[in-house]
């Protein structure tokens, strides 16, 4: 008794069989036409006298005929004279002139070669039958040579297996495949596997981008049956099956190859989507496919440039949209042109505008859409529906620009790079009024920083760059008003200067890091008195410590010790900088401010042990600045009793 | 693709089903030979056909084709051509397969070879004319479709004559053509020696043919120094010494290769005294087989 299921599959087995059949034969039919081979004839050459020789002979004709009547070469003569004149007479001109008065030379026998061959063969293989069919047909077959197609007729034929069993394997899923989750899974990835005729691909290449459109199709297709109760994970395969159908298989494929994709599945969603409301999933999905569709033609049109960019990126857009959501509520998913939608597409735009925008990392991508969604969370107005956006322009070459800079990208590493505008943007994110009050920002101070260091090593100059941009930003965020001064200009002024004296090794990298801070710091606290004097003001006071230290035989000043007496200087500078300076000009001030820290230096030199020890030299040392500063003493000489009292009671005083 | 929702035979009736299931697979094996014997035939029959007008010596010029052995028939006179049966397969397995691109490319440069080596220069152009060359994926194949104008003047020279000058333009157009074609057939030694014999036989007729004494040296110089290099060091050695074949111990390529230099290597050497030529050979282990002819 046979079943109907077994019924059903042996008459499936067979139909699979007859396919088959047909299709192996069909490909080895093309074998033999295509790799089969060819007996190729060589056709004959003639032998007989040379073309020289033959313009000789007739030469010698004219002579020896010259005098003899009636002339036998009239009325030719003439013509054979003019035609031997000539520099290259022509050959076959020459030979039938030959053939008609030398007729007794003019024998040309043919040379067949192959007959030559088949003689030498019979020479030289005297028990060989030359008169048997097969022997001649492998003496004189040519084989067919290199085959530039990649994939050769074994794996052809084993492919036109794998699509009959795949087709096979789909209409008997049910029967292979007892796992009702698994089924119709591997029944859709088996159908859509089965759908070309993989016998015919010769490449390999289009082959596996077949297989794997194949297995993603046949996901998607099969979503119901593996989607989870994970609303945001259905969203985005709702999404992505959605541009399927508008974008094709070949965009969808590309977008699911991006690495992008692979971490906002894994991250993205891990991290946010479960803080985030499953009613508000729909909505996202809706605007990820409307972004994924207005991308589409933008991908296409740019094969090159922007499409690869985009499918790399596309999930850090969406990253940064779920971070943003989770960030800012779903505020930004309502009303009719959501704020999501409207920033990510005007993103996709100025991106796809942008001639730089491959050099962007994920990071970047990710912190740069943040910060962008961060300013319209704050200021809608920011977005304008269907209109070019000159902000997010400017935020977006800001960072493009700044990375793509030869003398940058020749100075950095591009980790160094991605690392230190990847943290801004972050700032920026968490600052967004300065990307509301000015977005070229990035560009001004980065930029600027970048080239201003470059003078030292890769790592060192990495180090001291990041730290003078986020002393930067965080100086601009605390105190917005200095946007509109020259400050992002001086900063990486000073973090060149700084970068300077480490390519000397006058400083560490890490005193320079801290060097830069304390500027920073100090240049913060009165911004007018420094500004008014540019970089010269910060960098005659660093001077001036630096010198002092040099100048000290006991070498007190070293690692902290320095940088904390710069740190200490910088704040009385700031302080009391207009008293100092009074009517005379900067020289004047160092020279001031290199004999206090001289004669401190000198008498901490003496007091070491006694009242004083190292931690309290650098406030000992600003102290005894910040009291010449309020006029409290005028000689400042260490052999002089009013001062060396002074310092004493300032020694003792200090105690950390 | 829903065929395991069709519903069952009865089962009643094991007998039927299994019979079905035994015709259906004998069906499709006898179906899932025949285009391929189809083609098989074809290729057996050309190369048939091709092997008579090799051994017959038929290929080339327009001189009338010779009785053929053992049937006694002049083909002049009978209409017989061996050539029409393997042409008419190709043309209705072509037009039966339309979608068979890669093989009716290649099929057509067998035709076009066929009709060629049977003085049928027309039918071999308009072969050659519709092949697809965007299918033709061997190096063979490739190789005779890119040369097949010069492949067809060359056939079609009359050999009992000397060139004229206009054919001395063809014959340096052919020869730098075959020059640059076989450069790129070194993975392909049978179809790349092929062409090097065919250049440098061109290359001998025209240093023979040329009033030029000049000029004949170039083209025996340029024949022999580009032909010289298909042979190997161990081509030249053995060809030197004269050993025998059993010593050879190699592929039918490499017999075919040496053994047929020996034409080549005996016609240059008439060749250079008939024109009194004193050459200068790049490979002087060459030009030792050629002064001495063997």
């Amino acid at each position: 008794m046979i079943t109907t299921e077994a019924a059903a599959l042996t008459l499936s087995i067979a139909q699979g069989l007859i396919k088959l059949g047909g299709r192996i034969d069909r490909l080895l039919a093309e074998k033999e036409a295509v790799t089969g081979n060819y007996i190729l004839p060589m056709p004959p050459v003639r032998s007989g006298p040379g073309g020289v020789k033959m313009a000789e002979d007739l030469k010698d004709l004219l002579a020896e005929t010259r005098d003899k009547t009636p002339d036998p070469l009239a009325p030719h003569r003439w013509k054979i004279e003019e035609l031997l004149n000539q520099e290259t007479p022509d050959p076959k001109v020459i030979s039938d002139w030959y053939k008609r008065f030398l007729p007794n030379r003019a024998t040309y026998d043919l040379i067949n070669s192959d007959d030559e061959y088949l003689k030498e063969l019979k020479r030289r293989f005297p028990s060989v039958d030359l008169t048997d069919e097969n022997t001649l047909y492998a003496a004189f077959s040519i084989a067919a040579g290199r085959d530039e197609r990649e994939i050769g007729y074994p794996w052809r034929a084993a492919l036109a297996v794998v699509d009959v069993l795949a087709e096979f394997g789909a209409d008997n899923t049910a029967i292979i495949v007892h796992d009702d989750t698994l089924r119709p899974i591997v029944r859709c990835v088996l159908e859509r596997f089965s759908e070309p005729d993989l016998e015919l691909y010769s490449m390999w290449s289009p082959l596996l981008r077949q297989a794997l459109r194949s297995t993603v199709n046949g996901l998607l297709d099969a979503r119901e049956a593996w989607q989870g109760e994970n609303e945001w994970v259905n969203a985005i395969m709702d999404a992505l099956v959605s541009v399927r159908e508008k974008g094709g298989d070949d965009y969808l494929l590309g977008l699911i190859q991006g690495k992008g994709y692979q971490l906002l599945i894994s991250e993205g969603l891990s991290e946010v989507a479960t803080v985030l409301n499953d009613d508000d999933a729909g909505s996202f999905e809706k605007i990820m496919g409307d972004v994924l569709r207005e991308a589409a033609p933008l991908v296409k049109d740019h094969p090159d440039g922007f499409g690869p960019f985009f499918q790399d990126h596309w999930g850090d857009l969406f990253r940064a949209g779920l971070r943003s959501l989770e960030k800012q509520g779903p505020t930004i998913l309502k009303d009719e042109s959501p704020l999501l939608r409207e920033t990510l597409l005007a993103m996709v735009r100025e991106l796809s505008k942008s001639p730089n925008a491959e050099l962007l990392s994920r990071d970047m991508v990710f912190n740069l859409t943040n910060a962008a969604l961060s300013a319209v969370a704050v200021k809608p107005e920011l977005i304008t529906k269907d209109i070019g956006e000159p902000w997010l322009k400017l935020l977006i070459t800001s960072v493009t620009e700044t990375v793509g800079q030869q003398g940058i990208r020749r100075s950095f590493s591009k980790e160094g790079i991605e690392v230190m505008i990847s943290e801004t943007l972050g700032d920026f994110a968490v600052h967004s009024e300065l990307i509301i009050e000015k977005p070229g920002l990035l560009q001004e101070i980065t930029g600027s920083v970048l080239k201003n260091v470059s003078g030292v090593d890769r790592h060192k100059a990495e180090t001291i760059a990041t730290a003078a941009v986020k002393a930067a930003l965080q100086a601009i965020s605390e105190n917005p008003a200095l946007l509109d001064t020259r400050y992002a200009e001086m900063i990486s002024g000073f973090s060149g200067k700084v970068a300077e004296l480490v390519a000397l090794k006058t400083l560490t990298v890490d005193q320079a890091v801290d060097i830069i801070s304390v500027g920073t710091g100090a240049i913060r606290c009165n911004p007018i008195l420094f500004l008014e004097y540019e970089n010269k003001l910060i960098e005659t006071v660093l001077n001036v410590v630096l010198n002092a230290a040099e100048k000290d035989e006991m070498n007190l000043l070293y690692g902290t010790a320095l940088v904390r007496v710069v740190e200490g200087v910088f704040g009385i500078v700031a302080r009391h900088g207009r008293t100092l300076i009074g009517e005379g000009t900067l020289d004047q001030l160092a020279e001031k401010l290199l004999g206090i820290l001289g004669a401190g230096l000198t008498l901490a030199n003496e007091e070491l042990g006694r009242n004083l020890d190292m931690p309290s030299l650098p406030i000992v040392l600003s102290e005894l600045v910040a009291s010449v500063a309020r006029g409290e003493f005028v000689t400042v000489e260490p052999e002089n009793g009013t001062f060396k009292k002074y310092f004493a009671a300032l020694s003792a005083g200090a105690v950390v | 693709m829903n065929r395991l929702n069709t519903p069952g035979l009865p089962a009643s009736k094991p007998g039927l089903l299994v019979g079905s299931i035994v015709l259906s697979l004998w069906v499709g094996m006898l179906l899932g030979c025949a285009t391929q014997q189809q083609v098989r035939d074809i290729v057996a029959e050309s190369n048939a056909a091709l092997l008579s007008a090799t051994i017959l010596g038929v290929a080339g010029g327009d001189a009338a084709l010779p009785p053929y052995p053992g049937t006694g028939i002049d083909p002049a006179k009978s209409g017989y051509e061996p050539w029409l049966a393997s042409s008419e397969k190709i043309d209705a397995f072509i037009e039966t397969y339309p979608d068979q691109k890669a093989a009716a490319s290649a099929l057509r440069v067998r035709q076009g070879i066929l009709l060629l080596s049977y003085k049928q220069y027309n039918l071999a152009q308009a072969a050659f004319d519709m092949v697809e060359r965007q299918y033709l994926t061997t190096a063979r194949d490739k190789a005779l479709y890119r040369l097949h104008p010069h492949l067809i003047w060359w056939f079609r020279l009359d050999k009992t004559s000397s060139m004229s000058i206009a054919q001395f333009g063809e014959a340096d157009k052919a020869l730098e053509a075959l020059k640059i074609e076989i450069i790129t057939l070194d993975e392909s030694p049978g179809v790349r020696d092929y062409l090097a014999e065919m250049r440098v036989w061109i290359a001998l007729s025209a240093a023979l043919q040329m009033t030029n004494k000049a000029k004949a040296k170039t083209y025996f110089e340029d024949g022999l120094n580009q032909y010289a290099k298909i042979l190997t060091d161990k081509d030249l050695e053995a060809l030197k010494k004269g050993s025998e074949p059993s010593e050879w111990d190699v592929s039918m390529e490499v017999v075919r290769r040496r053994v047929r230099s020996h034409a080549v290597i005996k016609y240059a050497k008439k060749v250079m005294e008939e024109q009194e030529l004193v050459p200068d050979f790049e490979y002087p282990a060459f030009s030792e087989l050629v002064r001495g002819a063997l």
